[in-house]
């Protein structure tokens, strides 16, 4: 279970360092806006990652309110690109 | 659940939740390579909701099998709840923000909407 | 009336999922929150039709299979050394009205990988009516004409495939959970695209 968590991490942070990198060279907004929803996306698995391999439930209430929060931040910024452009 | 059911220990439960861990970090994964290759903001889009959102339900069956408490599994059926409602909706509104306002489609084989008329004002 | 009470039942619910606590106590706090919240906030009364269990199941499982075998698509597309994708938005005209189930195809659209909502319009004909009922519909000839939704697809393939594969999505949706007119809606032949300006049938709709 350690090594399995372990990988996850792993994997994660991998994957998080892409989207990093999109975050930074994305010519446009909306493609920074994607790779910012994409982050808190692979937040939201990594306190999952952590929950299973400690199994305390404290900080299972942050994963919910780092999902909200991405969902009303995307959707702000797609309404301000809406209205100003790029 | 499991725990209440005094099942937490076994070495099964742990064998699969590792499984379901690593299967969805592997989509995690995938979903930041393909937000880096993919070559335009639509292409992104894709890669940025679907494998996270299917990975993170992955990853959260997982840790429902080992963490204590009903107060646990509850939220994590919440977590599942609300990215299932919320993560097609901005997938949505940030590509029809972009469409909008001038991304182009790289070599879009079908484009079916430069010549529709406007749609009536929805926004003062 | 059902609305509020749907709505009240759903809060409460959600109440319960966050604190993970089911005594009296909690649920008789969350009720009375959620009662407030529906008496100072009232949600305007959804037009929502009839519910089938037995459809909404074979919806679900036929929406997670979809699910797991277009994320493997996907997932073979981005490990390639050398991308071939080929982008192209595909104007999907459905044959419902309603707003409820043009949301849930939206949505099931942008969730089943390789396929994403861009937009949805009525369906122009060369002008828009004079006083649309909605957003997104328009009436012509009396009737009301339904949207189009428009779908960027990775691998476009053909577009025709591509809107097959939307009207099975609607009618799956619709048999879950449509209400009485938008069975009959369905029971239509696929409309044609693109729709030739001079030819609507008789009711407005473009068969």
């Amino acid at each position: 279970m350690i090594l399995a968590t372990n990988l996850g991490f792993i994997l994660l942070s991998i994957g998080a360092f892409f989207t990093l990198a999109r975050l930074v060279q994305g010519p446009s907004l909306a493609d920074r806006v994607v790779a910012t929803d994409l982050l808190l996306t692979l937040l939201v698995m990594g306190i999952g990652v952590l929950s299973a391999r400690t199994g305390e439930d404290t900080y299972l209430i942050v994963m919910v309110i780092v999902a909200m929060v991405g969902f009303f931040g995307t959707t702000m910024v797609a309404r301000f690109i809406e209205r100003r452009g790029a | 659940m499991i725990a209440l059911v005094g099942l937490s220990e076994l070495p099964v439960t742990s064998v699969i939740s590792a499984v379901l861990i690593v299967a969805g970090c592997l989509l995690g994964l995938l979903g930041g390579i393909g937000v880096y290759r993919l070559p335009d903001v639509f292409g992104r889009m894709h890669a940025a909701t679907k494998p996270p959102t299917l990975g993170l339900v992955l990853v959260v069956v997982g840790a429902m099998l080992k963490v204590n408490g009903l107060a646990g599994v509850t939220l994590l059926v919440l977590v599942i709840l609300l990215q299932f409602l919320t993560a097609p909706v901005g997938a949505h509104m940030v590509a029809r923000a972009a469409y909008e306002s001038g991304d182009q489609v790289d070599e879009g084989t079908v484009v079916d909407e430069l010549e529709q008329a406007d749609p009536p004002e929805m926004f003062p | 009336m059902i609305t509020r009470v749907l709505m009240v039942a759903w809060l409460t619910t959600v109440w319960i999922l966050l604190w993970g606590d089911l005594s009296p106590g909690n649920t008789l706090a969350g009720l009375a929150l959620a009662l407030a919240l529906v008496l100072l906030f009232p949600p305007s009364p959804a037009k929502h039709g009839g519910v089938h269990p037995v459809a909404v199941i074979r919806f679900g499982l036929w929406f997670a299979k979809a699910l797991l075998l277009s994320n493997l698509s996907v997932a073979r597309e981005i490990i390639r050394p050398r991308i071939q994708v080929e982008p192209g938005i595909v104007a999907v005209p459905l044959r419902t009205c309603s707003p409820l189930i043009t949301a849930f195809v939206a949505n099931a659209i942008t969730l089943t990988p390789g396929t994403l909502t861009v937009d949805v319009r009525p369906q122009a004909f060369g002008q828009i009516g004079t006083d649309p009922p909605a957003g997104h519909l328009q009436v012509r000839n009396g009737a009301t004409v339904p949207p189009v939704l428009y779908v960027h697809c990775l691998k476009t393939g053909d577009p025709d495939q591509v809107r097959a594969d939307g009207l099975e999505l609607e009618e799956y949706v619709v048999r879950a959970f449509g209400s009485a007119a938008d069975r009959k809606a369905i029971l239509k032949p696929p409309p044609v695209w693109p729709a030739d300006k001079n030819q609507a049938g008789p009711d407005g709709i473009n068969t």
